[in-house]
């Protein structure tokens, strides 16, 4: 059962749980500025599902797992609110998974990156000028998130970009000669920017941190701190890197994708890398989303056990109630004034791992 | 733990459980792939330039010191821990393989030879026969033709198997050609890997010469794309990603082969016999298949061979005298009885027991089969061969692929043999008595190792 009663003191709303599950269904079923996509199957039904969801666990009751596809054939704008206005942008997921699914979003990534600095302030973590070496741009997510990261620092954003669906196709190849000519050519793009600009943070992925290259590219640059995602990493990585190969600068992990949002890596203040057995624990940006740890009858699983993520985002510019993802975690209890549930190593669980190519972001 | 052994000893957060017949054996740690990065770059600056910096005979004595230390014989370098007993060593690797008590000795034996007898090896691949040209690389040929034999690599990476300790001998020779050794076992059987690593740190091979790194396969796949030449060991899966990558030498799988020309000797049926049953039968070297052509009777030569295996012992398999191996996984051993029964054939060994696959002391055995077939059949991990027959204008071409080809009784079509880059190691008139590590290995260790190039001083 999960506790539904905290509040976020990082989070733009400070509503808790059911109180904020009430807010995003009442925008989202509203019959005049609601989202076109869930009013029409609400109707299908025949149910009001502001009358029937009162809390999260109601969202249960209601719905059945969402089925992913949806986004891959529905016209974007038909899972947004009628409501939502102004700049609003199509992002996609990288496609490891399939063809790529596509949400509407105005200010979720602007929001997600306040709430990565909040957190990344208890660590003291270093701020500046943000180097994105190889989060993808153009439609996928994370380019935008790192430009706004280091808004919210004040700073500049740099961004190395890749093509994440280029990036599969190599890595699928039998010979890895040309993924790692690609490879090379971001990280030739990423020492120029190092060799004159005062980059004091770099975003990247932990695959990309595994590469000697990038090692002695952050030995010699004016990094300070580093933030990964995107890719999975193991315990052991995780010790070489904290302990060797980036001991001399902070390294901060986020768990997250472009429907999710951004889990960061849990303050080692409330708990220590090595109290934690080099686990990487990351945050949910609670209430806004809640990757709940269940087993395969779909039930949430105790607190130290391995499970499935599925997956809830709830805010007011798209719902997206219990979407079973490919990765597997274990569920475990949050700490100090970030007490909701949290996510520990998570990666691709057995049963997706035969169809995904995943490590290209 | 069975730890990472890269300059020190390491043990890993993660972990994973060495089955055994009777349970677990031991946990063995889990590198990740920085680690190996870390070991081929150290093996290939610091351990390159360690080794140059022993003299090779001092060099080849610290090798045969640790061959000693290996066996559980010899006292280590001071300041070095003591390896646990030898005895302790060979139970966890039979537990842990199935492999019985006396061919894990007899395995770790030869290999043993190999370090002790290094300077014998290194001579046969000196392109001057002698060992000072790994001192001082430059000599002469046809009076004044300056030549220099030099290393074209700085580390050797080795993607190394379970079924035979006695494989271990061809990367530790690297180490006598000064050439570091990155290698990740199998999570089989990492035992010896680990004490291997701890008798030639123990002996005085620089640390930084000596990488050991169980983990997942990852590693291995790692290991063989990232170092500056490597070995391959394994099934056709396992090595098939390497099969086309030159600087990759892909060891497996053996499928030996023995040609006979005319029916065999009593003492020629001996050493076929032997081919097929001795180190478990799960070694490259052992007989897979045997092929009559010409004036050869396959029926009978079957059945000689069969005669000889019926007295293999599949007993305790700590007891000294027992042949024939376990299966820790009970499954595997059944999908290969499954296989064997759907070769179209008929068992030659079957009169003699009521089932191929028995339990014996707690664990599951194949007993010796020889199958009379037309088919070429497969490699299995127990004494198993297939006799067929080919005509001989099919041979050797049919066979290709083989680690090692006997031929009896037919001179013309050994030297065919011989001359077919195919097979790599051929042998007239019998299966070949012992391991000499002074023949190749599919290929000598120098022909990847070093190259000659030109030096005149003048």
């Amino acid at each position: 059962m999960m506790e539904t009663t905290y509040t976020n003191p990082h989070a733009p709303t400070d509503a808790t749980l059911d109180e904020w599950v009430e807010t995003v269904v009442a925008t989202h079923f509203d019959p005049d500025g609601g989202t076109p996509y869930w009013l029409e199957w609400q109707d299908d039904r025949g149910i009001d599902v502001r009358e029937r969801v009162d809390s999260f666990a109601d969202l249960r009751d209601v719905f059945d797992p969402f089925d992913q596809d949806v986004l891959r054939t529905l016209s974007a704008a038909e899972f947004a609110p009628q409501s939502l206005d102004g700049d609003r942008r199509v992002y996609e997921t990288g496609g490891t998974t399939g063809a790529p699914k596509r949400v509407v979003m105005r200010e979720y990534w602007r929001e997600q990156a306040r709430w990565t600095a909040r957190l990344l302030a208890e660590w003291e973590f270093p701020t500046g000028n943000v180097l994105g070496l190889a989060p993808p741009g153009g439609a996928n997510n994370a380019g935008t998130f790192v430009q706004h990261l280091a808004h919210e620092w004040d700073a500049l954003p740099y961004h190395v970009t890749m093509d994440p669906r280029w990036a599969k196709r190599l890595s699928e190849r039998p010979d890895d000669r040309e993924f790692d000519e690609y490879v090379d050519h971001l990280l030739e793009q990423a020492e120029r920017v190092l060799e004159s600009q005062p980059i004091a943070v770099l975003f990247t992925t932990a695959r990309l941190l595994e590469r000697p290259r990038v090692r002695d590219l952050v030995a010699d640059s004016s990094i300070e701190g580093i933030v990964h995602g995107g890719t999975a990493l193991d315990r052991d990585t995780h010790r070489v890197f904290r302990e060797e190969w980036y001991a001399d600068v902070a390294l901060a992990g986020e768990y997250g994708n472009t429907l999710m949002g951004v889990a960061p890596e849990a303050p080692p203040s409330l708990r220590s890398p090595s109290e934690r057995a080099y686990h990487l624990d990351y945050v949910p940006c609670y209430p806004y989303f809640v990757p709940e740890i269940v087993d395969d009858d779909g039930e949430v699983v105790p607190y130290g056990e391995r499970g499935t993520v599925r997956l809830t985002v709830l805010t007011e510019e798209f719902f997206l109630p219990l979407l079973p993802e490919r990765d597997a975690a274990i569920r475990i209890e949050g700490a100090g004034d970030l007490p909701w549930d949290w996510v520990r190593t998570p990666g691709t669980s057995d049963r997706a791992s035969e169809d995904a190519v995943e490590g290209v972001y | 733990m069975l730890p990472v052994v890269s300059d020190g000893e390491r043990e890993t957060v993660r972990s994973t459980t060495v089955e055994g017949i009777d349970g677990p054996v031991a946990e063995a740690a889990r590198a990740p792939t920085v680690r190996v990065r870390d070991a081929l770059s150290t093996a290939r600056e610091e351990g390159f330039d360690a080794l140059a910096d022993v003299p090779i005979a001092e060099l080849l004595d610290r090798l045969a010191t640790a061959g000693a230390l290996f066996l559980g014989e010899g006292a280590p370098s001071a300041g070095a821990d003591p390896l646990e007993p030898f005895e302790t060593y060979r139970r966890r690797v039979t537990e842990a393989t199935g492999l019985p008590a006396g061919w894990v000795r007899t395995s770790a034996h030869w290999l043993a030879v190999g370090l002790r007898h290094a300077a014998e090896s290194l001579r046969a691949q000196s392109p001057t026969g002698e060992l000072d040209v790994y001192d001082d690389p430059t000599y002469t040929r046809e009076t004044t033709v300056g030549l220099a034999f030099t290393p074209r690599v700085r580390v050797l990476g080795a993607s190394m198997p379970a079924n035979d300790p006695t494989v271990y001998a061809w990367p530790a020779l690297a180490i006598g050609m000064r050439i570091p050794i990155v290698l990740r076992p199998s999570d089989r059987e990492p035992f010896t890997a680990i004490r291997l690593a701890r008798a030639l740190l123990a002996a005085g091979i620089p640390p930084s010469a000596v990488h050991v790194l169980p983990g997942d396969r990852a590693v291995g796949e790692t290991i063989c794309r990232e170092a500056d030449h490597a070995l391959a060991f394994g099934g056709a899966e396992a090595v098939a990603p390497f099969r086309d990558d030159h600087a990759v030498e892909t060891y497996g799988p053996g499928e030996s082969v023995a040609v006979l020309g005319r029916d065999p000797t009593d003492r020629e049926l001996d050493t076929l016999a032997r081919g097929v049953r001795r180190a478990g039968g799960r070694a490259c070297f052992n007989l897979t298949r045997i092929v009559a052509t010409g004036d050869c009777d396959p029926d009978a030569l079957a059945e000689g061979v069969a005669d000889r295996l019926a007295g293999a012992d599949a007993g305790p398999l700590h007891d000294e005298r027992t042949d024939v191996p376990a299966f820790v996984d009970r499954e595997a051993a059944v999908r290969i009885d499954d296989a064997i029964a759907a070769i179209d054939g008929s068992d030659v060994t079957a009169a003699d027991r009521e089932t191929r696959l028995v339990e014996r002391d707690g664990a599951a055995r194949l007993l010796p089969t020889v199958l009379r077939t037309d088919e070429l059949v497969p490699e299995f991990p127990f004494p198993f061969v297939g006799v067929t027959e080919r005509a001989r204008s099919a041979l050797p071409d049919c066979l290709e692929g083989a680690y090692l080809a006997v031929a009896i009784g037919d001179d013309d079509l050994e030297r065919r043999l011989v001359r077919s880059p195919a097979f790599r190691k051929v042998y007239g008139g019998g299966y070949p008595a012992s391991v000499d590590l002074r023949e190749t290995h599919e290929t000598y260790l120098a022909s990847f190792l070093y190259e000659t190039t030109t030096y005149d001083p003048a």
